[in-house]
């Protein structure tokens, strides 16, 4: 990643790497895939600007040439999720499911706010196309636990809530207002589903994700619930990701601490409300808080050490 | 075969094919394109290469 200064305008030049990090074909075929993405969004922005400004302009780019150039954003990494960044993460993002592409990757290493306080984005390595009408997500019909929301938070938002857990007011403030603004941008998605005769199945699940957060709304006990059973939901995601790829922290460590609290406290509500899955769902309280505690001796053995 | 795998083997084979992507207009580049490719890192900056001018 490279800063390019001429005369008094910044670039942002990325190359493509010699070396892939992610060892799959994802990884292999993600520069490919950003360039087509950068060519979806030249287009996009060129016809609804508006709808599409906290994308990253891109001046140039070819494959075979190997590079990327940007405009450079002058910004900061994420500090604090605002309601006002939140609002535009929705509304950018429902805008791109709608053009028929949905982002695996909301991790805060992929959002810039800039200096006028916007919002930024710029890394589409992980951006997909699917058919919005007939899919849930980029992985089909397979994996219904994967949606906008939920990737922001098992990405980068329940990250942010554990830091600041000692500050439980704007814990739960940010909480709250991510649910009622993920209520807000979801409802408006239904009636573009609606209206454009979606799946009866993706309309259902649309309408599952709009229910379980009008609930959560409805008080201060269901937003806790809410955020136990959500918070649970992206740690178990991140852990599986953290042991399978080998690469533990002390921080997927703190997560299965929570994970096996919550299965110690809340099992009967985990349950109750479908918390559990990918096979969770058929254990009972011990077994599964059998199977976590094993997750951490694994966890344990596979601490990356700083060199 | 489902959608994630279409995607991969459609990707692979695009990569094999040795097509090309251009976005933009290489006509607004600020640099000439030789000198672009060129770029090497000089200094590095908790992970970030910066090169001025
Ligand atoms: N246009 C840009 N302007 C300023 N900084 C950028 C820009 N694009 C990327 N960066 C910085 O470079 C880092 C890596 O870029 P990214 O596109 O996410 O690459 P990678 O594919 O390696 O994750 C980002 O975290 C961000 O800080
Ligand atoms: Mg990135």
């Amino acid at each position: 990643m490279y800063k390019i200064r001429v005369g008094n305008h910044c670039y942002n030049l990325k190359k493509k790497r010699e070396h892939i990090l992610v060892k799959n074909t994802d990884g292999q075929t993600s520069f490919l895939n950003e360039i087509q993405r950068r060519k979806n969004f030249y287009e996009y922005k060129s016809v609804e600007p508006e709808k599409f400004s906290h994308i990253v302009h891109t001046i140039y780019a070819s494959l075979h040439q190997g590079f990327i150039l940007s405009e450079w954003i002058d910004g900061d990494i994420i500090s604090r999720f605002d309601k006002e960044i939140i609002r535009d993460i929705f509304k950018t993002h429902i805008e791109i499911e709608k053009k028929g592409l949905f982002e695996c990757d909301l991790s805060k290493n992929n959002l810039l706010i800039d200096k006028n306080k916007q919002i930024m984005f710029f890394d589409f390595g992980y951006m997909y196309p699917y058919n919005p009408l007939i899919h849930y997500n980029s992985d089909g019909k397979q994996l219904p636990i994967f949606h906008l929301c939920e990737r922001l938070e098992s990405r980068s938002l329940m990250q942010y809530l554990m830091d600041i857990e000692n500050d439980s007011s704007l814990m739960i403030e940010t909480f709250e207002n991510t649910k009622r603004l993920a209520l807000e941008a979801y409802s408006e998605k239904l009636i573009w589903l609606e209206k454009n005769n979606a799946d009866t199945d993706v309309i259902q699940w649309q309408k599952n994700w709009i229910n379980q957060w009008e609930y959560s709304l409805k008080s201060p006990a269901n937003l806790l619930e809410t955020y136990e059973l959500e918070s649970f939901r992206s740690y178990v995601l991140d852990v599986h990701d953290d042991i399978g790829g080998k690469s533990c922290t002390p921080m997927t460590i703190k997560k299965l601490d929570k994970i096996l609290e919550q299965i110690k406290h809340n099992y009967p509500t985990l349950k109750i409300r479908n918390g559990l899955f990918w096979g969770d769902e058929k254990l009972n309280n011990s077994s599964l808080y059998d199977k976590y505690t094993k997750l951490k001796e694994q966890a344990c053995r596979y601490q990356l050490h700083e060199t | 075969m489902n959608i994630v795998d279409q995607r991969r083997t459609y990707q692979l084979n695009f990569l094999q094919s040795k097509q090309e992507i251009e976005v933009g207009n290489k006509d607004h580049l600020p640099l000439p394109i030789d000198e672009l490719v060129k770029i090497v890192p000089i200094l590095v900056v908790s992970n970030k290469y910066f090169l001025q001018d």
